[in-house]
């Protein structure tokens, strides 16, 4: 974790780093947030990405990268605790609904969130994102999954595979 | 969503069912990729919801019915033969049935997948001898009463269709997630001793001189189990020698 600063970190003391976007967009951001990636923690904890310097991030757009910084933001104090373990109900209830209405959101923004949650290694929104696409899937078959998630209609040969693969649990389609 | 990487879509299957799993398995080839190596890798841990495993005469014979509590809905799961609904259930570990059939002789089944791997059969049990009719079959079995310090009282028989209700106490089945290597632990009667069976074994092997087994479990070679009165013996089951 990020070195804790003296007072809850709002006091003007804390630590800022700049985040760059592949398209050019510089973010400015708490060094508490951005820690939360596993990914940027070693370069910031190795002094990086403060002052004119700024952090490259090149597999990640600037839409992608503002909504990942709003999780991180949210996130960044009850992470500082330690997984907050004395945080209140309230305050757990109120992530939880800040979660379930972050994650609602389209499918296109979804998948980039998947992907940069990934490269940067953000472990509870890893998670989030994972179980949001496991709750899309739950009792839908595999035909159902697709349009769901809006693959394109199987090509002749993928519905054979398909089929094929669905003779092996045949008693998980009737 | 086409596009999600096989290491991604293993951590969103580890979340999922196991019906929800096998569904998902279907989708799409590197989605089948993606579960194969899942169940591979034994990543998959994910505490599943309980589900009631029953038979019923409606259903058929080979038919074992599971109702699902997450989905409020039955599955029918077709299974080998000899019928499901004829055997009764002395263990289940990693997925893994340990069944006795109407004849005693034992079969290690997971639902399902449907895969079945017969066990070696009673009559190798130390203490168990089949006694044959005029014909050559298999009349019943008489079980001797001893374990590896004495005879402690005459032998006993029994039909075989009623031996593995005195005979089996409980059963475990410990592998590695691929089952290419897996044993296979008894505790049985006479005053629940130790049994087991490697994948490959004709016979199960006796683990005396002890006795009054509660239960037991398997890690790196060495069988750990728990007496009655609380003692721990530990076997090395490739010797076997006790430790």
């Amino acid at each position: 974790m990020a070195a804790p600063e003296s007072g809850d970190g709002n006091n003007g003391a804390a630590r800022m780093v700049t985040l760059i976007s592949s398209d050019n967009t510089r973010f400015e951001v708490e060094a508490a947030a951005a820690s939360l990636s596993q990914t940027l923690q070693l370069t910031i904890l190795d002094g990086g990405g403060g002052g004119g310097d700024g952090i490259p991030l090149p597999n990640v757009d600037s839409a992608t990268l503002s909504k990942v910084l709003e999780y991180c933001i949210k996130h960044a104090p009850a992470a500082a605790n330690g997984g907050a373990p004395n945080a209140t109900a309230v305050d757990r209830a109120e992530l939880e609904r800040f979660d379930n209405e972050f994650v609602n959101i389209d499918q296109s923004v979804l998948y980039s969130l998947i992907m940069a949650a990934h490269n940067l290694e953000i472990e509870g929104l890893q998670s989030l994102v994972a179980k949001k696409v496991a709750d899309m899937i739950k009792g839908k078959s595999p035909m159902e999954i697709r349009r769901t998630l809006g693959f394109p209609d199987p090509t002749p040969e993928e519905q054979a595979e398909m089929n094929a693969h669905m003779l092996e649990y045949g008693w998980a389609y009737e | 969503m086409e596009e999600l990487p096989v290491e991604i879509l293993g951590d969103i299957f580890a979340m999922l069912e196991i019906p929800d799993l096998v569904r998902a398995s279907c989708v799409c080839s590197s989605w089948h990729t993606a579960y194969t190596s899942l169940r591979a890798s034994g990543l998959y841990k994910r505490q599943q919801t309980p589900c009631l495993f029953y038979t019923s005469e409606s259903a058929g014979d080979n038919i074992a019915c599971m109702y699902s509590l997450a989905e409020n809905r039955v599955y029918k799961l077709t299974l080998p033969e000899p019928p499901i609904c004829s055997r009764t259930f002395i263990g289940s570990s990693n997925g893994w049935l340990v069944t006795a059939d109407e004849r005693s002789e034992l079969h290690i089944v997971n639902p399902i997948t449907g895969e079945q791997i017969a066990l070696p059969s009673v009559t190798t049990i130390e203490q168990v001898k089949p006694i044959f009719d005029d014909a050559g079959a298999i009349r019943e079995y008489e079980v001797a009463q001893y374990d590896g310090e004495e005879e402690f009282a005459g032998p006993y028989t029994r039909a075989p269709n009623k031996l593995r209700d005195s005979l089996y106490v409980k059963a475990f089945v410990f592998s590695d997630s691929s089952m290419e290597s897996y044993i296979v632990v008894l505790i049985h009667e006479p005053i629940r001793q130790l049994s087991f069976a490697r994948a490959g074994d004709t016979e199960w092997t006796w683990l005396p001189p002890s006795a009054q087994y509660e239960d037991c479990i398997y890690m790196d070679g060495i069988l750990y189990a728990v007496t009655s009165g609380g003692g721990i013996d530990a076997f090395d089951v490739d010797g076997p020698t006790v430790l």
